[in-house]
């Protein structure tokens, strides 16, 4: 469902001049699986997702996300996507209700239909008591709550996750594991970007290293395990960063 | 381009801006509470001071006046009290020498009140009594004034007095009144004197009178007014009811990374910038249009105090407008609040805080607010070339709008090109906003 070919995007800058940030990247992520992008900080993961996202426009090479290409049909991508950020950007005078009307009627859906998909997550995600709450009251564990519906208010089949679980807490992080293994069983496209190995290592099918805008390794969990001799995503990502062999 | 997704940014925009304190303040609480507040404030204050001096005595120094002046000056209605020599030179004695060190001249100018000091000497010492409260004015009436054969034009009765202090101006005025009362009654008994009956006397020291009547219809009077302080207060309003909110939409969204949840939506950039602007524009006409209410009430109620002292119109404040001048104004106001509201979001767009969005648009407040100070220069008015300058064109449409009495025919054709003008830069603003919603430099600026 996401399949990336030859992505790259320059950024200038005054200390370091142009730069690729993400140099000739592709990859396939078909729907099912979840993809892990893992990286230093700088590696690239960022303006990947952001590019997939549709926020950003590559130099060259282009991605497919539910069959529309970011180039040619960049709205019907954003249709197809749902983006969550470890930032929940929530509007803090609006309540829950609120901010996800506006983004699934934002999505094309109707009222009614917003209506339905609220009354499913706020019993699925226990909303109930502080839905109609301004989201300034809230707490970090019920605005992620919100950013989750918000994020999944229209059904996308492709979801992009940019450090969804940076700097939350250990409830609300799982939180999110449990929301990105339910979209997992959905069938859903899931590609996410993270620091903590052990998360990727909990729910990532397929993983790929990116370092200095470069893909340095992609490969399924197992077969990187296989290779390395180990368990541990740690040793295996620090393996791959520092020379590549195993 | 989607106007349903315009409608729907629109609308969250709006109540997000509505529900934010700041902005309702600067929205709602300055024009329509602060303003009027101060307006009545301020010119209640003036009246209370005015009535406050007008019934205290004003203590005054008397050099030189006959037993007959000094007596009308203490008998006056105005309340004046005599300051006697020896307390007015004990009080200047007391006085500090390194605060009032003109005090030293006390000596040369007791020795010849008249000459005994030269005028730049006698300016500074006098400053320094008045200042130090010996009094509030000094009345210097020379020995020869009355009955002598020199030259009238050189005979002088001199007041010295410090403008800027309140209480010694208001005692000039009150000396100034007694004074000319007192010359009026002297020439009146001169010419008795010289063998006049009442009747002729009367007519030889006032053959007539002059009067005068300002023709201008009502509402010019008031456009007047209204001409000269309008188009600042509509830009200034303008302004404050845009400038928050087109911050919070913008630079706010960033701080706060809202900005990349609705990047990441299906809604356009166009559609983005377009809801965003139609509310920024909605904040800026609705703080006019609150203001301008609030204004208008205020004076109906008379609570601004115009009009010269002495003038029949004292304390109160005729409000008769043309009502097709208030047309215009409004049609105008519709593009400056476009032009002015596309300025302030394609300034804040480029900041990455709130706080770097604010200095950003200092300078732009005096960029627009300087211009706007136009219609307060008299002599300039709405010219084919002036309809061209942004800001002023605004301010001098204004003016040449309100000084439009009922009945005379509007300058249409200028005021046709200052809406036209500012439409045209108005749209090149919004289009500016567009553009810097489509650059990534600007809207991932770190």
């Amino acid at each position: 469902m996401i399949e990336v070919r030859a992505l790259t995007k320059s950024f200038r800058d005054k200390k370091r001049g142009t730069f690729r940030a993400v140099d000739e990247l592709s990859f396939d992520c078909p729907g099912g699986p979840v993809f892990g992008l893992l990286g230093l900080n700088g590696a690239g993961k960022t303006t990947t997702l952001r590019v997939l996202a549709t926020m950003l426009k590559p130099d060259s090479g282009t991605a497919k996300l539910a069959g529309f290409d970011l180039l040619d049909d960049p709205e019907s991508v954003r249709r197809k996507i749902g983006f969550l950020t470890g930032n929940t950007g929530l509007y803090l005078r609006l309540t829950g209700r609120e901010i996800l009307h506006y983004f699934g009627q934002l999505e094309g859906m109707t009222r009614k239909a917003v209506d339905a998909r609220i009354t499913i997550f706020s019993q699925l995600l226990d909303m109930e008591s502080f839905l109609d709450t301004r989201v300034d009251k809230y707490s970090t564990g019920m605005k992620q709550k919100v950013s989750i519906a918000r994020t999944l208010i229209h059904d996308p089949p492709v979801l992009i996750l940019d450090e969804p679980t940076l700097g939350l807490d250990v409830v609300t992080s799982r939180a999110i594991v449990e929301f990105i293994r339910a979209a997992k069983t959905d069938g859903k496209a899931v590609i996410f970007s993270t620091h903590h190995m052990h998360e990727a290592a909990r729910l990532c099918d397929t993983i790929g290293v990116i370092h200095e805008g470069r893909m340095k390794r992609l490969a399924t969990l197992a077969d990187l395990k296989r290779e390395y001799a180990t368990e541990d995503l740690d040793t295996i990502f620090l393996r791959i960063i520092a020379d590549g062999r195993p | 381009m989607n106007l349903r997704q315009v409608k729907l940014v629109y609308c969250k925009e709006l109540k997000d801006i509505l529900r934010d304190r700041r902005t309702l303040r600067l929205m709602i609480l300055v024009p329509v509470v602060l303003y009027p507040l101060m307006s009545i404030g301020i010119s209640s204050l003036m009246m209370s001071m005015i009535k406050k001096q007008e019934g205290k005595a004003a203590p005054i120094l008397v050099l030189g006046a006959s037993s007959e002046l000094r007596a009308a000056l203490e008998s006056s209605e105005r309340k004046i009290e005599l300051v006697p020599m020896d307390v007015f030179i004990a009080t200047v004695e007391a006085l500090d020498p390194e605060e009032y060190p003109a005090r030293i001249h006390l000596d040369a100018w007791r020795a010849d009140p008249y000459s005994g000091l030269s005028d730049s000497v006698q300016t500074r010492f006098y400053y320094a009594c008045v200042k130090g409260r010996a009094a509030d004015c000094i009345l210097e009436i020379p020995p020869n004034l009355i009955g002598s054969a020199e030259d009238p034009d050189s005979l002088h009765a001199r007041i010295f007095y410090d403008e800027q202090e309140f209480r010694s101006d208001a005692a000039e005025s009150k000396v100034r009144a007694v004074l000319r009362d007192w010359r009026d009654t002297l020439s009146m008994t001169m010419l008795r004197e010289a063998g006049m009956d009442d009747g002729a006397a009367r007519r030889a020291f006032k053959p007539f009178w002059i009067s005068n009547r300002d023709v201008a219809p009502a509402e010019k009077k008031t456009g007047f007014m209204l001409a000269m302080m309008l188009p600042y207060m509509i830009i200034l309003m303008v302004m404050l009811g845009a400038m928050y909110p087109a911050i919070e939409l913008t630079a706010g969204e960033k701080e706060r990374g809202t900005l990349e949840t609705i990047l990441a939506s299906p809604a356009g950039r166009t559609e983005i910038t377009l809801g965003k602007f139609l509310c920024v524009f909605t904040a800026a006409i609705a703080t006019v249009i609150l203001g301008s209410f609030s204004m208008t009430f205020t004076s109906s109620l008379g609570m601004f105090q115009f009009g010269n002292e002495g003038s029949a119109d004292v304390g109160t404040f005729n409000l008769a407008v043309n009502p097709s001048s208030l047309i215009v104004v409004v049609l105008l106001m519709l593009p400056t609040g476009a032009l002015l509201s596309a300025l302030l979001l394609s300034i804040s767009v480029m900041a990455r805080s709130f706080k770097e969005a604010q200095g950003y648009i200092t300078p732009l407040m005096f960029l627009v607010i300087i211009p706007s100070m136009i219609a307060f220069m008299p002599g300039i008015e709405l010219t084919a070339g002036l309809a061209w300058v942004p800001v002023a064109n605004i301010a001098l449409g204004v003016k040449a709008a309100m000084l439009t009495a009922k009945g005379e025919a509007f300058p249409w054709a200028v005021l046709g090109m200052v809406f036209l003008s500012t439409m045209i830069y108005a749209s090149f603003a919004l289009f500016l906003v567009r553009q810097m919603f489509n650059k990534e430099s600007v809207l991932f600026r770190t």
